[in-house]
């Protein structure tokens, strides 16, 4: 029997003693600490960013029984007095969120056979604007070795993803072999360009994507490489301002400036993922992205040996939630290029009734069941190369 | 089956050479925007400041060397000239908009009565070119960018003089002013009052400073008017995006619901009807134009078929003239006549009143793919 459900993306949270308890010693005064606020919560304090960086919408702990379940998520944001502005402690949350044992369960209450791991994206918006660049390729490094030993805890449902540092590409490259080849994680996820630059690639990434295409493991972007520091602060205020900052650094903004200086061309066989950046945006992109090349980029030099689309094709995976306009959409996309994902524990979530939502949507939209296979698990299992069958006795399909 | 007539939702006017130097008072003599024949070719001065030459792809000029002179411009300005320029695309009217360069010139004098001049000078000649065919023209106002009282003022005036939709640069109080601030009501007021549709085209912000495939931007403006619950105040308010490609909002329409609900417990502001989410309200309240984005023809009914319009976006970036006709065969091949009808002709129609053309019912509004599981 093979398997029902893989999240292509899903979360921890970062425990309360992941860089203090991992950084070199001389940094275990400044790593980024737990503290105590006075609103009854708990938060990162990150050093020289203002705001601590509360769960918030990360950490959400809820059960819904349908999708927007507006009545359980309020009732239990306000057990949580509000969650945000008023305090969440690690206690409240679920306690997979760092703990492998419980995770395991968790998985197994929302019928997942499998989940690939991010960090906290608002957290590192936080830890990569801190201006001790040794220090923050220190966290980089404690996280990994973090993910590395909770996925030891049953490596056949827990995938870790690693990140690559931004503080250089000699870091980056040295982080991306350690983490593939010591540490045994699935693929790793770039915070930004290899080079550091939250901005523009640079010649010297080709050495970053070398390796990864010689070590044979995806590279992630998840969401946005210009996650702002006090993102958690911009989204409680409604900050509209936060859409535009996001998408300068987005997975589309990016994705196009690797198409058009030539990645794919060199490095053929690199895998490149969009984590939690949804699929339906898709089709736009591969027709404006060959109608831009061809009236414009074309002419101003830009030379590839394929149209963009066609590196859409062969380079790039994309993963969703729910999103229907792309299940209606799927043959445009490409069936086998895009990967179900649940964000659980984070609050897309909808946590544990994910997979019957994703059953659901696919069946709304007329999905066979070998197509269904293929986004709910295979693609994911094909692209990360993970065995098409769990133990029998781990398996929830079972 | 070809459709017969073809209006373009959004295409960039002409301004007459003279128009300010003709309708400014006198006391603006050294700032008024006059056109300037450089060795490079036709420019807007504005006082000091010189703008970019002038560019209208595809448009010769009636000399030897096919180069655009200020009787060309006087000429294709004209209702007879705009004419020639609709016949030689083969569409049948335009809803025309002033957003080129001059605008910026004339904001960077500093000058706010100078500024208000010509925003009104603009509208007077608007309304003059509409009148001289109504049925060939919809002359879009602009609203100036001097503030909250002159923007409404010059709102309800622009409806008096029978325009019949206004175009933003920048948020009715100006640039920095957030939309939320109570003052801008009357604004919203007059235009929902007045059953004029009001456009963006540029950050109201004022902020460009990159480029995206998507528009940011524009989603920003957008989800501030709307969590400003400003539909909610103004039902019958309606707002356009002039743009060439919409296929980015397929997203979304679904994504903004989502990260709304995902929210909710963090958010401070609320949207006053619950029964709908933000995908909703940015396709019950917002009309598209469209162009070289099939993307969007082939989900048409995530958008719904009325809040879809075809543009040739003549003479403005990503200008389909002279060949509008075959851009629109070719991003719409597979569509049925009815279809094909509705995109290019009665959208628009109905929405800017040409003729005797039915104006949109809420129901019909709020006709579009719902996404399901919500």
């Amino acid at each position: 029997m093979h398997y029902k459900a893989i999240s292509a993306d899903s979360h921890i949270n970062e425990p309360a003693g992941m860089f203090v308890d991992r950084v070199p010693a001389k940094f275990r005064t400044r790593a980024p600490y737990i503290i105590e606020l006075d609103n009854g919560g708990q938060a990162f304090k990150v050093e020289s960013v203002d705001n601590p960086i509360p769960f918030g919408t990360a950490a959400v702990y809820h059960r819904a029984t349908k999708r927007y379940d507006r009545a359980s998520y309020k009732e239990r944001f306000g057990e949580l007095k509000d969650g945000l502005s008023r305090g969440v402690r690690y206690e409240d949350i679920l306690q997979g969120s760092f703990d492998p044992r419980a995770r395991v369960q968790e998985q197994i209450e929302g019928q997942l056979d499998g989940e690939f791991f991010y960090g906290s994206p608002g957290l590192w918006g936080a830890i990569k604007a801190m201006p001790d660049k040794e220090l923050v390729c220190a966290c980089f490094r404690a996280f990994n070795d973090w993910m590395a030993e909770f996925c030891s805890y049953n490596p056949a449902r827990m995938f870790g993803l690693g990140m690559i540092p931004t503080t250089g590409i000699d870091d980056a490259l040295a982080e991306l072999r350690r983490g593939i080849c010591e540490l045994n994680l699935h693929g790793m996820v770039l915070e930004s360009y290899p080079n550091g630059s939250l901005l523009e690639p640079a010649p010297e990434d080709d050495r970053f994507w070398a390796l990864a295409q010689e070590l044979g493991k995806p590279i992630s972007l998840h969401s946005s490489i210009r996650m702002p520091a006090n993102v958690i602060a911009m989204h409680a205020k409604g900050d509209s301002s936060l859409h535009k900052i996001l998408a300068a650094g987005s997975f589309q903004t990016v994705t196009k400036k690797l198409i058009l200086s030539g990645i794919f061309d060199r490095f053929p066989r690199l895998d490149w993922v969009g984590a939690e950046v949804a699929s339906s945006w898709v089709p736009f992109y591969l027709e404006k992205y060959d109608n831009d090349y061809k009236s414009k980029y074309r002419e101003q030099g830009v030379k590839l040996e394929l149209l963009p689309s066609d590196y859409f094709a062969r380079n790039v995976y994309t993963t969703f939630w729910i999103d229907q306009a792309a299940i209606a959409n799927r043959y445009v996309i490409g069936v086998d290029r895009m990967m179900w994902m649940s964000d659980f524990p984070h609050s897309i979530s909808n946590w544990p009734i994910d997979v019957e939502l994703a059953d659901a949507q696919m069946k709304y939209a007329g999905v066979t069941e070998e197509e269904k296979d293929r986004m709910m698990w295979r693609t994911t299992a094909d692209l990360y190369r993970i065995p098409y069958q769990l133990p029998a006795e781990q398996l929830v399909a079972a | 089956m070809t459709v017969a007539n073809m209006i373009s939702a959004a295409s960039g006017v002409i301004e007459p050479p003279d128009l300010w130097q003709a309708r400014l008072p006198q006391r603006f003599s050294d700032l008024c925007p006059r056109i300037e024949e450089t060795v490079a070719g036709l420019t807007w001065r504005v006082g000091k400041h010189i703008g970019e030459v002038l560019s209208y792809p595809g448009l010769a000029g009636s000399g030897k060397e096919e180069r655009l002179t200020k009787r060309d411009l006087q000429n294709y300005s004209s209702s007879k000239g705009r004419i020639w320029i609709q016949n030689r695309d083969s569409v049948t009217c335009e809803v025309l908009y002033s957003v080129g360069q001059v605008w910026d010139l004339i904001a960077r004098s500093g000058d706010d009565e100078f500024i208000q001049c010509c925003y009104g000078a603009y509208n007077d000649w608007a309304s003059e070119l509409q009148k001289a065919d109504p049925a060939r023209f919809v002359c879009v106002a602009k609203i100036p960018t001097t503030g909250i009282g002159a923007a409404t003022a010059e709102i309800e005036r622009a409806g008096r003089l029978g325009l019949r939709s206004a175009v933003l640069d920048v948020w009715p109080a100006g640039a920095k002013t957030p939309v939320r601030a109570k003052k801008c009501d009357g604004f919203w007021a007059a235009a929902a009052q007045q059953k004029m549709p009001v456009a963006i085209y540029r950050p109201l912000s004022g902020d460009k400073d990159e480029e995206f495939d998507d528009s940011p931007e524009f989603i920003q403006d957008i989800s501030a008017i709307m969590f400003a619950n400003i539909f909610d105040r103004y039902p019958d308010l309606k707002i356009v995006s002039v743009a060439p490609h919409v296929g980015w909002a397929l997203r979304l329409f679904e994504q903004m619901s989502d990260q709304y609900m995902r929210t909710a417990a963090l958010r401070k502001s609320h949207l006053g009807n619950s029964d709908m989410l933000p995908g909703d309200y940015m396709r019950s309240f917002v009309w598209y134009t469209t162009q070289n984005d099939r993307t969007t023809i082939l989900n048409r009914t995530y958008f719904g078929a009325a809040h879809l319009m075809f543009a040739s976006f003549a003479f403005m970036p990503a200008s389909s003239w002279p060949n509008t006709r075959q851009m629109f065969a070719r991003v719409t091949s597979g569509m049925n006549d009815d279809e094909q009808l509705v995109l290019a002709d009665e959208v628009a129609s109905r929405l800017y009143g040409l003729g005797n053309a039915k104006p949109f019912s809420l129901q019909e509004a709020n006709e579009y793919l719902k996404y399901g599981l919500l």
